[in-house]
């Protein structure tokens, strides 16, 4: 190890003053000589001329020791690689089309490779913004009777929390809690919807978080907020005197106290809570117009504790104290980590984004591909070149080793535009805006571990892909090569590139078709009629219950409200619903008919909407029989339903259910009209019973409006909030958007992946297209003789393009082939995915197939016609 | 003087090596000593014998200094560091081992070198 340190000093030494050394040397020398020479004056006698000749001859070359001397202080194999790699730029600089064309190539690759890992890292592997990530633990515990559950965890009753945390003090330095909860916060004269959590006081402590301004929470006696950065940013102005402002949660006043630091949002992967209240200073059962009782609690291990211990003593613990309600049992709790996504989703996410990688990879694989047989080619250009190098004594593993050099070169320039690329995809990626998901904060910001994986890929293919052109390039054949004969001895490297090319050909066939069928499931998808018309409506969620109103107070306002926007120009129609159609969410209940001696099932379930008397009218509902809801159908009339379709059939099939009565929740319901089947979850679900049932009789404090309008979106959009904000503007508008869109993102991952497979499989295209032509440019060039001599001899251009075009056939065929094939293959592992679509749907195959012949045509015009246009002449005449 | 024996690759080092154990030592010293301690014996190419100590330097055997001659010229001095001492040891060891080994086949008495 000495010896490795005495090495890397000395080398330095060299490295920084290499004159003086080399005076040093020269001295030394020169003195060796002068004594040598004083010597033999001294011994033999001789005349100092004649003694310091022969003293220098006896010393020998002293530029050449010099030259050894400084070749021994090398550093080996550092020496070597500066040496190649200047050597490689020198090449590069020269042959300048060739490296932008490759690096660029590369680039491609490396980059939509990166890009798809930012998205990854962020996701999966990034941890939390808090510190010291990993002694977090959510407790959870395991019951029966009554749970209850969110995305932040199970939840427990606060006290049950206090408990938790007087006994676990030996192993959590700190037990925090937090249940998230939608907020209408009014702030600077606007009333927006948040995601936020009520959390306990030591939250902020617990997570090792500290504020951007102001404080968090210490002990207050009145309820007070922490805002997150993006709020602050976003709704208050960024004011720097923010901290004693009051603003309104829920149409109460609360005072903010801090702001939360950059980039925090909370302790859950891409949600992003915008305020934080400390229940400490509510009332028990207070919650800023919300129950606050049930919690998820969090702690943080005390340094050098064993989870398992910590386990144990929280099971414990869980088994100890008795539980709230006596038919309730806990059954103990369990420590899990918290990485800031819920075990559950991580399998899905993982997956999707797996395939995306995969998707990428296939890119990279292509891109590399054709730098390799780029290099090849090179490789047998500069035959000659290496030859040479080899007749003159070069190891065949020092002109790899610097033709490897040469190609990781081209690889680092490459992978370094490659990163430029990923930044601007993740910009791109950034700006998407996902309806309804204004609580996603996800930083895409590249940071150490991207970088690191742009680097190890880079380095990774440039080493696989370079290796076997270097190795070629370097065949100690030199007698024909120095003979000139080497531009034809290429024929295993040609066959090699050929099927390297027909891959490439292979992986975007797979792209397109993956994608294709993506596209075509969306068209499907999106084409179905969902049994009402959404284009022209535009929806507006509203919650009354966390601002305390009650049912008369939540009617008169809701009723104000659609006539108030009716009212408005441009409005045709507006309704209230509980729900939106398929956008996913749904209430489900128990049905069974009241009138016995039917001979179907008595027993089912439906989904059911709570609809006001224009909903069927506004949405464009076709009933089929009987009628819709009118203002006789009031709180105190009998409880009436129109059912569609699916819901008659499997109660009474076969006659007619208007009068028919059933049961629901234990109420009974007459049947007054039946509506057209249509889609209530998803787009592409199996045919489900539904009823709607009338406002009037129901009361939700959670509705949306519905409002059919003439003119565009935004304009209507503004009308509402305004019309809301003029009956109370501490009511917020959550999930305002046009309807169409609405249900388009609930297809949101399918549009997101075909789109991209799409691109990266018209890039795969567009690079194997550029790699058939440099075969085929190539296989011309090389039989440029042949082709001449068969021309001499009297055949006509078109047997030559016969050649080309067979080449180019057997390729593309043998690419197409086992590309669909492949496709075919994975398209079956993706049936779950792709809905009303066959996984080998023809159009899509025939497209692509077509595309490919395409792009083959096209990239084998250039060498073709040069093959047609060879002159027998000088073909026979060059070499 | 008996027959001069070309000098193995190798060995050279281990000679300087030697030689600088007995004392501070310029360059030229190291040759004189070599020929001196072998009687005229081995034969060096004199300017070989830089790279030599320049090598060994490199990998921390040997350290130099300036400093002035007997004659009060400046020349560099070289001495052995602690690792040079054990490498020359470690070397001598396994010297000694094969030249005995070769001494056994060959059928002859350990005589002095």
């Amino acid at each position: 190890m000495s010896g490795l340190f005495s090495r890397a000093r000395s080398y330095w030494r060299g490295l920084r003053r290499p004159e003086q050394l080399w005076a040093e040397m020269d001295e030394e020398m020169r003195f060796h000589i002068e004594m040598e020479a004083e010597r033999l004056v001294r011994e033999q006698g001789l005349e100092p001329p004649e003694a310091r000749r022969q003293a220098a001859l006896a010393f020998g070359g002293v530029e050449r020791y010099k030259e050894e001397g400084r070749d021994a202080r090398t550093l080996g194999w550092v020496d070597a690689l500066l040496q190649d790699s200047r050597y490689g730029g020198r090449v590069l600089a020269k042959s300048r089309g060739f490296a932008v064309v490759a690096a660029l190539t590369i680039a491609i690759g490396v980059g939509a490779t990166t890009a798809i890992f930012s998205v990854t890292n962020a996701v999966l592997l990034r941890p939390l913004p808090v510190s010291d990530p990993g002694s977090l633990f959510l407790v959870q515990e395991q019951r029966l009777g009554s749970m209850s559950s969110g995305s932040e965890g199970r939840r427990i009753p606060y006290d049950r929390y206090l408990e938790y945390r007087e006994s676990t003090e030996e192993v959590f330095s700190g037990l925090a809690a937090q249940r998230y909860t939608g907020f209408s916060v009014l702030a600077d004269g606007e009333a927006v919807a948040v995601l936020g959590a009520l959390t306990s006081g030591n939250y902020f402590e617990v997570l090792g978080v500290r504020p951007q301004v102001g404080r968090f929470f210490t002990g207050d006696d009145e309820p007070v907020a922490v805002v997150s950065h993006r709020f602050w940013r976003g709704h208050l102005s960024e004011d720097p005197e923010v901290v004693g402002r009051t603003i309104h949660l829920n149409s109460q006043p609360v005072r903010v106290v801090g702001v939360a630091p950059r980039g925090f949002g909370g302790t859950a992967t891409g949600v992003g809570l915008d305020v934080w209240v400390s229940m400490e200073a509510l009332a028990p059962g207070e919650g800023i117009g919300l129950p606050a009782s049930w919690v998820a609690p969090f702690g943080r291990l005390r340094p050098g504790v064993d989870p398992a211990l910590a386990a144990s003593v929280v099971d414990a613990v869980a088994r100890r104290i008795p539980p709230e309600e006596p038919r309730t049992r806990v059954e103990g709790a369990l420590l899990e980590p918290m990485t800031g996504m819920a075990g559950s989703q991580r399998g899905a996410i993982t997956a999707f984004l797996g395939m995306l990688l995969a998707t990428a990879g296939l890119v990279l694989f292509i891109a590399s591909v054709n730098i390799a047989g780029m290099l090849l080619a090179r490789g047998v250009a500069r035959r000659r070149e290496v030859a040479v190098r080899l007749a003159m004594g070069a190891a065949r593993g020092r002109i790899v080793r610097q033709l490897l050099t040469e190609t990781l070169l081209l690889f680092v320039l490459g992978g370094a535009a490659g990163i430029l690329v990923a930044l601007g995809g993740t910009w791109l990626l950034a700006r998407v805006r996902l309806p309804g998901a204004d609580i996603l904060m996800l930083d895409l910001s590249p940071d150490g571990r991207v970088l690191g994986f742009a680097l190890a890929v880079t380095a990774a293919t440039g080493l696989l892909f370079g290796l076997v052109p270097a190795l070629q390039a370097s065949r100690p054949d030199l007698a024909t090569a120095l003979k000139g004969g080497g531009i034809r001895s290429g024929a295993g490297s040609t066959r090699g590139r050929s099927f390297f090319v027909a891959a490439q050909l292979a992986m975007s066939v797979l792209l397109l078709v993956t994608a294709g069928l993506f596209v075509r499931s969306l068209q499907r998808g999106l084409a179905v009629d969902p049994g009402f018309d959404p284009d022209g409506v535009v929806v507006a969620a509203l919650n009354l219950a966390p601002h305390g109103y009650d049912e008369a107070r939540g009617r008169a306002f809701y009723q104000q409200l659609v006539e108030r926007v009716r009212a408005l120009p441009g409005v045709e129609n507006a309704a209230l619903a509980d729900v939106v159609l398929v956008s996913g969410n749904l209430y489900t209940g128990d049905i069974e008919a009241a009138d016995p001696g039917s001979s179907g099932p008595v027993e089912s379930s439906s989904a059911y909407s709570v609809v006001d008397t224009s909903y069927f009218e506004t949405m464009r509902v076709e009933l089929v029989a009987g009628r819709g809801f009118s203002a006789a159908d009031a709180a105190g009339a009998p409880a009436v339903a129109v059912i569609n379709e699916t819901f008659a059939r499997r109660l009474w099939p076969g006659g007619s259910p208007l009068g028919k009565r059933f049961r629901m929740a234990g109420t009974e319901i007459e049947v007054i009209g039946v509506a057209r089947d249509g889609r209530y979850v998803a787009l592409n679900e199996e045919p489900t019973a539904f009823a709607f049932l009338p406002f009037a009789q129901r009361y939700g404090a959670e509705m949306t409006l519905h409002v059919r309008a003439r003119h565009g979106a935004e304009a209507s959009l503004e009308g509402i909030r305004r019309e809301v904000s003029a009956l109370d503007r501490h009511v917020a508008v959550e999930q305002a958007m046009p309807l169409p869109a609405l249900i388009g993102s609930s297809l949101f991952p399918q549009r997101f992946a075909a789109s991209l497979i799409g691109i990266y499989g018209l890039v795969g295209l567009l690079l194997a297209g550029i790699g058939v032509y440099g075969v085929l440019a190539f296989y011309v060039a090389q039989r440029t003789r042949e082709i001449g001599i068969r021309m001499a001899l009297g055949a006509r251009a078109r047997s030559v393009l016969g050649l080309v075009v067979r080449r180019v056939a057997l390729l593309g065929a043998a690419g197409a082939v086992a590309g669909l094939l492949l496709a075919a293959a994975v398209a079956r592992l993706l049936e779950g995915l792709l809905f009303g679509v066959s996984p080998l749907d023809p159009a899509t195959y025939a497209l692509v197939a077509l595309a490919l012949v395409g792009v083959g045509g096209l990239a084998s015009y250039f060498p073709a016609r040069r093959a047609v246009r060879v002159d027998p002449m000088e073909a026979l005449r060059a070499e | 003087m008996p027959g001069s024996a070309e000098l193995l690759p190798g060995t050279l080092d281990l000679l300087i090596l030697n030689s600088i154990s007995l004392g501070t030592l310029h360059g030229y010293g190291v040759l004189l000593r070599i020929e001196q301690i072998s009687g005229g014996a081995l034969h060096i190419q004199q300017g070989a014998l830089y790279p030599a100590l320049y090598r060994l330097e490199h990998h921390g055997r040997i350290e130099s200094e300036w400093g002035v001659s007997e004659n009060n010229r400046r020349a560099k001095f070289y001495r052995l560091t602690a690792a040079g001492r054990q490498r020359l040891g470690d070397e001598v060891a396994s010297w000694t081992r094969l030249a005995e080994a070769i001494a056994m086949v060959l059928g002859t008495t350990p005589q002095e070198i």
